[in-house]
């Protein structure tokens, strides 16, 4: 019976610790999933004007 | 001395001049934030202890903290780029407004996110109408109506005197969400950082936490630079936005 119940809190234990694992790694996730797509943004915005500068400057040639 | 230092900052507001120091500057930061952040999440989430009461939970610190931080941090750099617009009309403190708000309006909504994830394990609730996350909350819609602001108005200049004067404005709601937790009676918990006080938390715990803090720091910076060079670029060109 006590066996049981051990298991029982074990597993209780296992199962909060996984769930504020599991909060944990949503919160990661999305943080840097949130700076990469910033990033991303930027950088490509920044190609984007390097290519029309580049058309810019071959219509003026 | 001091008239060679005001002439060298003279010289930084230039494009030409600023558009160099960006390009040169742009590969340290850069290497110096994703130093920074792989320092930080590789010691929060396996090298620092798990904390006696919240478990594995309070690894949010460590997202939480720095994004809130910066949200902050950043918007007082709008708040001072709008002074320095509004007063001395030099081009690169709009630019360097414009440029901050997209990635200030991250990090608030990254640390609002984060703080409903940590609340959901610890206070049982994803949301409170505490003064603490209300006022973080309309920071994030100051940085949207910002955004929103400069975006709408066509004319470069009528969009950066709106825009100043809106961020000036919104400046009474920093110091609102930083001493909140003092002035009201909040679930949310006090500083974990005070400015002049020992740190409440362990060495072990703490450094990841200035490594993730400083590592924001240092990607803010580098979109900041990435987002600067297009700016001036397209000034430079004459090409629209």
């Amino acid at each position: 019976m006590c066996a049981i119940k051990n298991g029982f809190i074990k597993t209780g234990v296992a199962i909060k610790i996984m769930t504020h694992m599991g909060y944990v790694i949503i919160c990661y996730s999305m943080a840097f999933l949130l700076l990469a797509f910033n990033l991303i943004l930027s950088w490509s915005e920044w190609q984007k004007t390097l290519k029309r500068i580049e058309i810019k400057k071959s219509k003026s040639e | 001395m001091l008239k060679y230092k005001i002439s060298y900052f003279y010289r930084l507001a230039s494009p030409k001049v600023s558009y160099g120091l960006v390009d040169r500057l742009l590969p340290w930061i850069g290497s110096m934030a994703g130093i920074l952040l792989l320092y930080g999440v590789i010691g929060g989430l396996f090298f620092a202890p798990m904390d006696y009461q919240q478990g594995d939970g309070f690894r949010m610190i460590y997202i939480h903290v720095p994004a809130a931080f910066l949200s902050l941090a950043i918007y007082s750099v709008i708040f001072i780029s709008s002074v320095i617009y509004l007063i001395w009309h030099i081009k690169l403190a709009d630019f360097c407004a414009n440029s901050s708000a997209g990635i200030g309006a991250t990090y608030t909504l990254i640390a609002l996110i984060s703080g409903a994830l940590w609340g959901k394990p610890m206070w049982g609730t994803w949301w409170i109408w505490d003064a603490r996350l209300t006022s973080e909350l309309i920071l994030l819609f100051l940085y949207c109506g910002y955004l929103g602001l400069r975006s709408a108005i066509r004319d470069r200049e009528r969009s950066a005197k709106a825009g100043a004067i809106l961020a000036i404005a919104g400046m009474i709601d920093v110091p609102i969400v930083h001493f909140s937790v003092e002035w009201w009676a909040t679930l949310h918990q006090g500083a974990t950082l005070a400015k002049w006080a020992r740190p409440s938390i362990d060495n072990d715990m703490l450094y990841p936490l200035l490594g993730m803090i400083a590592g924001f720091g240092f990607f803010y910076l580098t979109v900041l630079c990435v987002r600067l060079r297009t700016d001036l670029l397209k000034r430079e060109w004459q090409l629209k936005s």
